[in-house]
């Protein structure tokens, strides 16, 4: 059975959706329906025969996990989702530029990007409170680093305050520091996440490359991609392969000399890895660079995203009351 | 049928010392199923490894009438496709789609021809449903058949499987086994499976030690008891209730 998606012209999808045309075989491409928690996420699917689908009245819904937590909300289907990666990339880092160059006095053009940021976030269908989550990592960091320049001593106005028992000299420009790093690096890393939960990542390296950003890079991060759950797996072998015979051993010395053994041996079976993957790349021609297709095409969706989100950014930014 | 592997008193030293290849003598003609058995440690990998120059040891061989030397190199990487024991050295792409098109793309083809040779490889191993997935979503034995068609899409006139049977269950072997049967190809699998090679393979090479110790038709080589004891094998199972 063969149900057509006139969605997500890849190229890749057409060439399933062809051989099911032609063949009529049982290679089954439909719309297919899946819950991560509360959101359903609705894309086209393609299956082996052999797995069979439980249906849930009109939508087909199956067991499926996305294998990354980073990617749970990747593969949804929404505005943004179908916008190319390309346009994607660029417009959220421009973004970002944007409100890293924004003077931390004008507290409103934050309020107006916090706007952007959510309606984004709305559009895209990705929960903020997963956004706001996810963000919140950055914030131990900058705030460290922030909280040190809140008690740098302040020449012009010193201003004490006192809690109670014992007085602190604080600084006000400090907090002004600390509350420019916070908010710029808060909206940052909200629209990073935006951008990789409305993109999966082999289509955000493609869009890299597409852009002709640096071949290595885009090949470091696409083995990194690759093998960060492999090697995990080789970790949690060793892990298990431990625990199986140092049952009763103490956290100590011994314990750590064991830890230090694991990652000195982690390293070299990744090292191992690495010297088949390139006798593997060598067998299939590689010499030195490579190359991928592209696949993806620019719609006229993403020009009209890119005119107005480019649009609006520039308005954001040069408005005066 | 032509002579498309030629090797004459090839060997092989690991760099510490250990002499994998001991004087290798063997000639395949297009179109045959070779199992190469042997023990762990026999050199059956070894021996794999040198049909596409991954290796380069002492002595003679000659690939479809390509001598094995720094010039041929990559017209020998073309025309023996080589499938890696571990799917996960094989398929290092972010997509399937990408790793089975890493070949072609290298091979020069343009892009209409590699969606093509794309199309063709992953139907051969009935996998076209996952071309947009990433490999680290797919089943064992689903990579294991993407590594074989990362292969194939290269159209090689041999091909060469180590161990192509470690690690799959029984539906995995069944179906590696009824794929590998309906290709035209020369095929030279590595393996400890004798009952894999009984069922695939219509001719069987014994290396032990480095040495070639018996070479013949499967049906003869693996229902040989004294020479298969001798080296610590049994008669495949296969084997045994075929006679029946």
């Amino acid at each position: 059975m063969c149900r057509n998606h006139a969605r997500d012209i890849v190229d890749t999808d057409k060439l399933v959706r062809d051989h099911c045309d032609n063949t009529k075989s049982s290679s089954d491409v439909h719309l297919h329906s899946h819950r991560h928690g509360k959101v359903v996420h609705k894309h086209p699917h393609y299956h082996p025969p052999a797995k069979k689908h439980v249906d849930a009245g009109d939508e087909k819904q199956h067991q499926h996990t996305h294998a990354y937590s980073f990617e749970v909300y990747s593969y949804a289907d929404s505005a943004i989702h179908r916008l190319d990666a390309r346009t994607k990339t660029v417009s959220f880092v421009a973004l970002i530029l944007a409100i890293v160059l924004t003077p931390a006095s004008e507290v409103w053009r934050f309020l107006l990007f916090m706007l952007l940021i959510g309606s984004l976030y709305t559009t895209s269908g990705v929960p903020l409170s997963f956004g706001i989550k996810r963000s919140l990592i950055i914030i131990p960091f900058v705030a460290f680093a922030g909280l040190l320049l809140i008690f740098m001593p302040d020449k012009p106005h010193p201003s004490m305050y006192e809690f109670g028992f014992a007085s602190f000299p604080i600084k006000h420009g400090g907090i002004f520091i600390l509350f420019n790093a916070l908010i710029k690096s808060w909206l940052s890393i909200l629209t990073v996440v935006l951008l990789y939960s409305t993109t999966p990542f082999p289509k955000f390296i493609k869009g890299l490359e597409m852009l002709r950003f640096p071949r290595p890079i885009t090949m470091l991060f696409a083995f990194m991609y690759r093998f960060m759950w492999v090697l995990t797996d080789e970790i949690k072998t060793m892990i298990r392969a431990r625990d199986a015979r140092a049952f009763g051993m103490k956290r100590n010395l011994q314990h750590m000399r064991v830890i230090g053994q694991m990652i000195g041996s982690l390293f070299i079976r990744s090292y191992e890895r690495a010297e088949r993957i390139y006798i593997a790349m060598q067998s299939r021609g590689y010499s030195g660079t490579v190359n991928t297709l592209d696949t993806s095409v620019l719609t006229r969706q993403d020009v009209i995203f890119i005119l107005l989100f480019f649009g609006l950014l520039i308005a954001i930014l040069t408005w005066r009351f | 049928m032509r002579e498309i592997i030629k090797a004459r008193n090839l060997t092989y030293k690991y760099p510490d010392g250990t002499e994998a290849l001991k004087g290798i003598d063997i000639t395949i003609r297009s179109g045959e199923r070779v199992a190469l058995l042997g023990l762990n440690g026999a050199g059956k990998s070894t021996l794999l490894m040198h049909l596409n120059g991954t290796l380069r040891g002492e002595g003679e061989l000659e690939i479809d009438g390509l001598k094995m030397n720094k010039a041929n190199l990559n017209k020998i990487r073309s025309i023996v496709g080589l499938v890696f024991q571990d799917p996960d050295d094989q398929l290092f792409l972010t997509t399937v789609f990408d790793d089975v098109a890493f070949g072609p793309i290298n091979q020069g083809l343009d892009q209409n021809k590699v969606m093509e040779r794309v199309k063709d490889a992953l139907e051969a191993v009935d996998m076209l449903w996952a071309v947009n997935k990433s490999a680290h979503h797919l089943s064992f034995g689903e990579k294991k058949r993407v590594a074989i068609a990362t292969v194939l899409s290269m159209k090689p006139k041999i091909l060469a499987l180590d161990e192509p049977t470690s690690n799959l269950d029984i539906k995995g072997c069944k179906s590696l086994e009824s794929l590998l049967i309906n290709l035209e190809q020369t095929i030279v699998i590595a393996t400890h499976s004798l009952d894999f090679a009984w069922r695939v393979c219509d001719r069987s090479v014994i290396l032990s030690s480095g040495e070639i110790i018996a070479d013949g038709p499967t049906r003869k080589v693996l229902t040989d008891e004294k020479l298969l004891t001798s080296i610590d094998f049994e008669i495949p199972l296969s084997a045994l209730l075929n006679k029946v």
